[in-house]
């Protein structure tokens, strides 16, 4: 927003004599002492353009207060000063102000809500993941297949490169879509035997990630020791019953896994319907924004992806010689993201207002409690209440608190702009489940033997351990 | 009978110092002139140069200090300063083109 504040001559003239006051003290002027020169010797000496300078720093901050408080302007963020005229003294005043949302008959919105349906392939993949989890290797005798582990000697060398890469009695799976050491030389191993070694010579893609290697030709030299295959578990009752939790029969297990893929296609769809509804609720609202807060944004999300690398100057350009991009790049690509994460926070804190959702510190509290629980539920609920009381003061500090409630409100205003719009439609607003308070996933553990061997098997595909060179 | 010297070349410089300013208050100006210039001459050079009356000059010899740096010494110059009271009401603006 733009401002023109006039200020009377007056009041200048105040403000320089203040000005030549607080500079005489600065200023050495030869025959006088410090602070002892009178004004017109120091508007010789400094020239007058520097007085009103000095004038001005002072001036303008109170100038603009009064001009705000005057005016009830809701100001966000420093104002930027330019000099229209001197005489009279004009200045305009560029000042970020408090967005204004207009979210129009949000009430209105309407959006059919997406049953989660769960397709039997997705439990049967589950499945296997969980037999995965404990199958057996077997050595076996016959060429290399996808889904196959193998252990042998490696020695890989690149084009230009000096020394070549060995590594021996490597074990890795070969599963299709992973890549180990670099993209394509798995594709070379399939079909290969047990023994060796074995040649292999071909060209890294152009648009390989290092530029140093795209479009290089890689040697391999494999030795093959073993392959060895994948034996999965037969799943039957002997594997529910070994699975060491309450289950009796397959069928349990199995049941199981349905609620846990059922569940976790719920969450699912009950974040893509938030989603979409919100992004219902932004084409219709109106808001209207200053820039800054997009450019806050940007610079968060650049803190953020550098790993606070950009609290200094040297650190930030490292980071950029590291992702081999100007700043302006950066912003640049930023930006579209950013500017969609402020409308959304701007229209779901209007929404959050209109509807009067508020978090009181007993929500807070709770949540810290359920945080605190879910800090010891591994080792059993027999801890003592000073190691509690420990975890808690970490937990419950007013920074976490504050994202907490940040977190507990955005949860309430979801839920509420989902219950408006599904209202009408196929079931009326199930409470949806919070965002980001899914229990955190440890590394899975060989032989791991607890609900969340299950649980962990139910979401999506095990993370192929990655050989890297 | 003193050396003549042209009026023009009798006020060397106004000074301005926080002593000389407060003189200007009550009308009196403090030049710098030349060593060999008596009162007559400076009255006559003010009044040329500011357009104004002059009632009373004082002057002075200041002398040049020593001044050392390390083991070489040397000493300011000796100069004259005079004291010119003006009519009551009369102003110099004796910071011009400075």
């Amino acid at each position: 927003m733009a401002l023109e504040i006039e200020v009377e001559p007056e009041r200048l003239e105040a403000s320089m004599d203040k000005a030549v006051r607080r500079l005489s003290q600065r200023v050495r002027i030869p025959g006088f002492r410090p602070g002892k020169a009178p004004r017109h010797v120091i508007e010789r000496t400094l020239g007058r353009s520097a007085l009103v300078q000095e004038a001005l720093e002072q001036l303008l901050p109170d100038v603009y207060s009064e001009t705000i408080a005057a005016e009830s302007i809701d100001a966000i963020g420093q104002p930027s000063f330019e000099l229209k005229s001197m005489e009279p003294l004009v200045v305009a005043a560029t000042v970020p102000v408090r967005p204004t949302i207009d979210l129009k008959e949000y009430t209105a919105l309407r959006a059919p809500k997406p049953e989660a349906a769960v397709a039997e392939e997705q439990v049967e993949a589950a499945l296997t993941n969980l037999r995965r989890r404990y199958a057996t290797l077997d050595p076996v005798d016959r060429p290399l297949q996808w889904g196959d582990t193998v252990r042998a000697d490696v020695t890989v060398s690149v084009d230009g490169q000096a020394e070549p890469h060995v590594e021996e009695g490597a074990e890795f799976a070969v599963l299709e879509g992973t890549t180990i050491s670099l993209p394509g030389f798995l594709d070379h191993l399939i079909g290969l035997e047990r023994g060796g070694p074995y040649e292999i010579a071909y060209e890294l893609s152009a648009d390989f990630v290092s530029d140093e290697l795209a479009g290089k030709a890689a040697h391999y030299t494999v030795t093959i020791h073993e392959v060895k295959q994948e034996e999965l578990p037969p799943f039957d009752d002997d594997f529910a019953k070994s699975l060491g939790e309450d289950f009796e029969t397959a069928a349990a297990v199995r049941e199981r896994i349905e609620q846990n893929v059922q569940a976790q296609a719920e969450a699912q769809a009950v974040t893509a319907y938030q989603e979409e509804v919100l992004d219902l609720l932004l084409a219709t609202a109106e808001i209207d924004y200053p820039e800054v807060l997009v450019d806050n944004e940007v610079a968060r999300m650049i803190d953020q992806e550098s790993n606070h690398a950009s609290h200094t100057q040297e650190g930030l350009d490292k980071w950029l010689q590291q992702v081999g991009r100007t700043e302006d790049e950066v912003r640049e690509t930023l930006r579209p993201r950013a500017d969609l994460a402020v409308r959304r926070a701007l229209v779901l804190n209007e929404l959050a207002q209109r509807e009067g959702i508020t978090v009181g510190e007993d929500e807070i509290e709770t949540e810290v409690d359920r945080m605190v629980e879910q800090w010891f539920a591994p080792q059993t609920a027999d801890q003592n209440d000073d190691q509690r009381e420990m975890i808690r003061g970490m937990i419950a500090n007013e920074e976490s608190r504050a994202s907490m409630r940040h977190q507990l409100l955005t949860t309430a205003t979801l839920g509420r702009l989902t219950e408006i719009t599904a209202q009408d439609e196929a079931g009326d607003g199930d409470a949806p489940r919070p965002r980001g308070t899914r229990r955190r996933r440890g590394r899975a553990v060989d032989g791991a033997n607890s609900d969340d061997a299950v649980e962990e098997a139910a979401e999506a595909a095990p993370e192929a351990e990655e050989k890297t060179e | 009978m003193p050396k003549a010297i042209h009026p023009y070349e009798v006020l060397r410089r106004p000074l301005v110092t926080e002593k000389s300013t407060m003189l200007s208050a009550v009308g009196k100006y403090v030049f710098e002139v030349a060593l060999g210039a008596n009162k007559p001459q400076i009255a006559t050079a003010v009044e040329m140069a500011f357009n104004v009356h002059v009632v009373e000059v004082n002057t002075m010899h200041v002398r040049g200090k020593t001044k050392r740096t390390g083991t070489s010494r040397g000493t300011q110059a000796s100069w004259k300063k005079a004291i010119v009271t003006l009519q009551p009401g009369e102003q110099i603006q004796v910071f011009e083109g400075i």
